[in-house]
């Protein structure tokens, strides 16, 4: 790695402690509060211990547009389907009957199926009383596993535009993490619905990105909710911040127990450079030493 | 002639009609052998998704032969469309009895695509 291009624009060996394998999930509940940001730097802090990126926000995944990287495999992902044979179907309208989500719909002489609506549970194909519906494919979107240029390795999943249901893909983009890697990082898609209880699960801690706006703090509430019923600890990471006390960030980090581990000063020369696509920590060396010290204490905590 | 359902805000016909399909309080369903209706409530109204297939299939299994909304989406469309079912546009501020009445004298107009 020593010699790498983009070594040459670190500042300094980030001191983290290695040997610990963890799982991190960078969210937030409001959108654009700074997670990519957050999750490609921290990328490129741990560059040294090849960390693996996965970009979970399938339905626009950006983590590529500001992290070099080069793409070495695509992987198409596809989630089960019910596909009803007519030749044996007696139109008895069980499937509809069962189907939570009204995915079928039995007429007297055909079954309308949309995919769009079904959730794959399969309980369709296990219920049939005429064994008449087999599970088949439906291409849902791919798995894209790069390495980062600047070391490690990134998966990022692309839903398919008009594919409503992300989870299955963020599931398979878990899963191509394996288990070798010291630290993987999560870039969370926004909100607290299923797609953000899907990325966030199953990590050992999760970094609440939050800027302090009255949007940000009503949906800081909201992911504070989701990581609790999780039972996956958390912390939270001031982005934008303009200085001052964040007493409202404060109270509510207070009234739930959770710490503020960091905080990212505003600066339009940051914002200028990340749009372009450059290396913040060039711009922003401070930004390095903050993220290291936020997974310090994020390795503090797991332990 | 075959039964009727309109999209109703309420159980009576007298209730104000509802334009939504899918997510409708009740459909008001006139069996034309009786002159009477049946109000059926919609199970589905709450879903988050599939309201629509799911109210498509309930007038399917209460075997109407045409239903009067006043917006409907493209999946409930192609399921009455493929089932037969014929759809026509309902006018709002109405009462069920009133909308019936029209769709008797004729004076109500089909709807031939989805609307919502």
């Amino acid at each position: 790695m020593l010699g790498d291009v983009t070594n040459k624009v670190r500042f300094k060996p980030y001191a983290i402690g290695r040997g610990v394998r963890m799982r991190i999930a960078v969210a937030s509940g409001k959108g654009g509060t700074g997670k990519t940001l957050v999750a490609t730097c921290i990328a490129r802090v741990l560059a040294d211990f090849s960390p693996v990126l996965l970009d979970a926000d399938v339905e626009e995944p950006n983590a590529g547009l500001v992290l070099p990287h080069k793409i070495e495999r695509t992987v198409p992902v596809s989630r089960p389907v019910p596909a009803v044979n007519l030749a044996s179907c007696t139109f008895c309208g069980e499937c509809a009957e069962i189907c939570n989500f009204n995915a079928l719909a039995v007429l007297p002489d055909k079954v309308m199926v949309f995919n769009e609506l079904c959730h794959s549970c399969g309980a369709c194909a296990y219920l049939c009383p005429e064994h008449a519906i087999k599970e088949t494919e439906h291409h849902i979107g791919v798995l894209e596993k790069a390495s980062l240029l600047s070391g490690g390795t990134m998966v990022t999943g692309r839903l398919v535009v008009g594919e409503p249901q992300s989870p299955p893909l963020i599931k398979k983009v878990k899963e191509a993490a394996g288990n070798t890697a010291s630290y993987v990082i999560v870039d969370c898609p926004p909100g607290t619905t299923c797609p953000m209880i899907e990325a966030i699960q199953d990590s050992d801690f999760c970094l609440l990105i939050v800027e302090n706006t009255p949007f940000g703090l009503h949906d800081l509430a909201l992911s504070l909710e989701a990581c609790r019923i999780l039972e996956i600890p958390c912390g939270l990471v001031i982005n934008r911040w303009y200085g001052g006390d964040d007493r409202e960030v404060k109270a509510i980090a207070e009234e739930n127990g959770i710490p503020i581990l960091g905080r990212i000063p505003f600066s339009t020369e940051l914002a200028r450079c990340y749009a372009k696509g450059d290396n913040p920590l060039e711009v922003m060396p401070e930004i390095g030493d903050i993220l290291e010290n936020v997974i310090k204490q994020v390795e503090e905590r797991v332990n | 002639m075959g039964k009727i359902a309109i999209c109703s805000s309420g159980s009576s016909s007298s209730s104000l009609v509802d334009g939504r399909f899918g997510r409708c309080s009740c459909f008001m369903v006139w069996d034309p052998e009786s002159s009477s209706y049946e109000a059926v409530s919609n199970q589905g109204q709450d879903m988050s998704h599939g309201a629509g297939t799911g109210a498509a299939q309930a007038m399917i299994n209460q075997g109407v032969k045409a239903v009067i909304t006043s917006r409907i989406g493209p999946k409930a469309f192609s399921v009455l469309k493929s089932a037969g079912i014929e759809v026509y546009m309902g006018e709002e501020n109405k009462t069920v009895e009133e909308v019936l009445q029209k769709y008797l004298n004729n004076e109500l107009n089909q709807i031939n695509s989805p609307n919502n």
